[in-house]
């Protein structure tokens, strides 16, 4: 194999590839990224079984191939190099790669060895905007479970065709966050690890007009763009009926100005976080007002935020960081909440939009709190 | 030195109920479980009611045979915290350092604040004076130089009673008195002390404090302390919120040998520290399990896990490191479960109907044990095992060391 190209092309292939390789491994090979190039093409591959990725770029091939080569030093390496082509040759267990007057040598691990990254066959289900995706993802993922050992399936989020609709969901057991779209599709259901979307929403470019493709294979699902295709596990189990939980009748909605809103719980969190770290803050609310007070050790905190209320008076607390974090993900002005009880979930949407849903569990308040 | 108070409100349910509607006072009033069941207990009765002979934890329909004419009235817990609070805030008048023991009992250190109301038996009538006149509540005072002291002798004379115990009274008014009216010496533990010959506070006193720490460990020394009126614990303003971590452990009678009796101690244990942590209100994220074998190696691991404070999740946690850390043959002479990086609990509400679930089953489980006693209710992995000295009853009594 031999080929030559641009280091900064060089370097975002590896950036991109070495968060796919695996931190601790008994598998010396998964250490590795592999290189492959063919026609105008060098293809990058890296994997730690979970979920793998298969990055191309452009470069000029001299002779096609593969090598795998120990990630670690090499991409230190690349970081350091001057601007400008870099060439990079393999032949008899070693690569070489020269740039001006600098000369690396080192061995290659056996390519026979590599894991395939990518399942050969695969069915496309979907085709959809890189960017409204990507959208998708942030206002979502927050809500999944960071860990979860009784359920791992909340670990991941839903990506889900029904119906018209593609609906992207994350829940932790104590919220939900949702979003969909309008999209012509075959119904499809995956629950996709979320450490894995995260990755391909670092993974896809910036490039505003482009699609991509969810593809299903085995036990994994796979996304392909021009630039890359990336596959990851499947989490196996079910999701809660999101769309019946979130059907809640209110005993009060409002609606209010986001920033308001979010400021005043983000202030009252500083508060709730310390000493506690219950991140607790209660609500009152009624007569076109919403009481947010908290207090900790270190203090107590109130403050009125004006809104426009319709229904019956409410006293509920939750914790602040569900609420902070659900509000950001909003991208309107107003928003309308709807608050069903002391012990029941509010909803929260952006106001008139449809597509746009969060749910947050309340905390019982014991009878001191009040 | 008298300085310290302790401060116990007199039929404090009943009292709430009657300080709220003036039309109750002087009349008999009972607070009871639910006054529409059949099988509802007394949980307190006012002392118009006692002197028809009606107690707390007695069945409903003995108490309505015994006084027919008594109001009964349904708990209501916020009306209690309410006036608990009003109390505490008169309480704090008279000194900065207030430990809140329960929702009808504190302690005040007057220590310095003498010259502001006058010695400790003056500041006792000044509050139970204050309590009576701006909450019409009766409460009476124990006023001693110790924690331990203040307490017995608040329990003296009631209601409204104010009594001195000074060290040089520990053998006249505390050594008479039948040893299951130590502080800290429950059911269980009087059991066995009577079987040693220990039927009152002065026995206990007298016993050498070795023979006591051979019986029942730290315990042991402890107790032998307290019979002899010592007690040098302060009165911390903090108790409550500073726990870092609830744990207990057990010596067992017998080692144990097998997977099924291991398993039995850890649910006992983790059943302990599930519902201490509950009553102070905590969460923690941090299991750990300690193992002390024949020959006293002992080994101490632990887990995290998401916060809890549910007796299924302990016992699990618990269970697990057992598994990864014993053969299950090695002959076990303690065993000890703990639960720490504790959080001031928040009952964030599950979607899951399961997790909702547990905690309710632990609420349900608290609240018959806080009415009937420990061994009302256990668990059926519990039941008829004999390692814990004594069948069915998961408490643990003599043996436990709460650290």
């Amino acid at each position: 194999m031999e080929f030559l190209i641009e280091k900064d092309e060089l370097l975002e292939g590896i950036t991109t590839a070495e968060k796919f390789i695996a931190g601790k491994t008994t598998m010396p090979i998964l250490s590795g990224i592999k290189f492959s190039s063919y026609g105008n093409t060098l293809e990058l591959s890296a994997t730690d079984l979970e979920m793998g990725i298969e990055y191309r770029l452009p470069a000029q091939i001299m002779e096609e191939g593969e090598a795998v080569i120990s990630t670690k030093v090499f991409s230190d390496i690349t970081r350091k190099l001057p601007k400008g082509p870099v060439m990079f040759k393999s032949k008899e267990g070693y690569v070489t790669v020269e740039t001006g007057d600098f000369h690396l040598k080192m061995p290659v691990l056996e390519s026979s060895d590599f894991p395939e990254v990518i399942p050969r066959e695969t069915n496309p289900i979907l085709r959809f905007p890189v960017d409204i995706f990507k959208n998708m993802i942030k206002q979502t993922i927050f809500a999944r479970a960071e860990e979860s050992i009784a359920r791992p399936v909340l670990t991941g989020e839903l990506l889900e065709l029904r119906g018209g609709k593609f609906h992207v969901v994350a829940l932790d057991g104590f919220r939900i966050a949702w979003r969909w779209e309008e999209v012509e599709g075959p119904d499809f259901s995956v629950i996709v690890p979320g450490r894995a979307l995260l990755e391909l929403t670092r993974a896809f470019s910036d490039d505003e007009e482009e699609y991509f493709e969810i593809h299903t294979g085995g036990n994994r699902v796979v996304f392909r763009t021009e630039k890359m295709t990336m596959a990851s596990r499947i989490l196996e189990g079910n999701f809660i009926d999101y769309e019946q939980v979130v059907n809640v009748d209110p005993k009060v909605t409002v609606v209010v100005n986001t920033d308001a809103l979010l400021s005043s719980i983000e202030r009252a969190f500083i508060v709730a976080r310390e000493g506690s770290k219950n991140n607790l803050v209660k609500f009152k609310i009624g007569n076109n007002c919403m009481e947010i007070s908290t207090e900790s050790e270190i203090g107590s905190v109130y403050e009125k935020v004006e809104c426009d209320t319709a229904g019956e008076d409410l006293f509920v607390a939750f914790n602040a960081k569900f609420f902070i974090e659900a509000l950001k993900s909003i991208e309107k002005p107003e928003v309308e909440l709807k608050f069903s009880g002391e012990v029941g979930p509010c909803v929260i949407r952006p106001l008139d939009v449809e597509n746009h849903i969060n749910f947050i569990l309340p905390v019982r308040l014991r009878s001191e709190d009040y | 030195m008298l300085s310290i108070l302790h401060v116990d409100m007199n039929a404090f349910y009943a009292s709430c109920h009657q300080a709220q509607d003036p039309s109750l006072r002087g009349r008999p009033v009972i607070v009871a479980g639910d006054p529409k069941k059949r099988n509802g207990i007394v949980l307190t009765a006012s002392y118009e009611a006692r002197k028809f002979g009606v107690k707390t934890a007695m069945p409903l329909w003995q108490a309505r045979k015994l006084c027919p004419h008594a109001i009964f009235l349904k708990p209501d817990y916020r009306l209690y915290v309410t006036f608990s609070h009003k109390v505490i805030e008169i309480l704090n008048r008279f000194s900065p350092l207030v430990e809140v023991f329960s929702i009808d009992e504190a302690w005040l250190d007057v220590t310095g604040c003498e010259g502001l109301f006058g010695d400790a038996v003056t500041i006792a009538e000044k509050i139970q004076k204050a309590v009576m006149d701006e909450l019409s509540l009766p409460c009476s005072v124990g006023v001693s130089c110790n924690k331990l002291l203040a307490k017995m002798a608040s329990d003296m004379k009631k209601p409204m009673g104010i009594t001195v115990i000074t060290p040089d009274d520990v053998p006249e008014m505390l050594w008479p008195l039948p040893i299951e009216e130590l502080y800290g010496v429950g059911p269980r533990l009087a059991e066995h002390l009577k079987k040693m010959n220990i039927t009152t506070i002065g026995d206990l006193a007298r016993v050498p404090a070795e023979m006591l720490e051979a019986a029942f460990g730290v315990v042991g020394l402890r107790l032998h302390r307290w019979a002899n009126g010592i007690d040098d614990s302060p009165v911390d303003p903090h108790s409550m919120d500073n726990a870092k971590s609830m744990g207990h452990s057990v010596t067992l009678p017998q080692d144990v040998k097998t997977w099924e009796e291991a398993e039995a101690v850890l649910l006992s244990l983790a059943e302990q520290v599930g519902r201490r942590a509950r009553r102070g209100g905590y969460v923690g994220r941090v299991v750990t399990v300690t193992l002390r074998d024949s020959s006293f190696v002992t080994i101490t691991r632990s887990a995290t896990v998401p916060y809890t404070s549910s007796t299924e999740d302990i016992y699990g946690t618990a269970k697990r490191l057992l598994h990864s850390n014993w053969d299950g043959r090695t002959p076990l002479r303690l065993l000890g479960v703990s639960l720490s990086g504790l959080i001031k609990e928040f009952d964030q509400i599950s979607i899951f109907e399961a997790d909702e679930k547990k905690k309710r089953l632990d609420r349900v489980i608290d609240e018959i044990r806080e009415k009937f006693g420990d061994g009302a209710i256990f668990r059926a992995k519990l039941k008829s095992r004999d390692v814990l000295g004594q069948k069915g009853s998961p408490v643990l009594g003599p043996f436990i060391n709460r650290n």
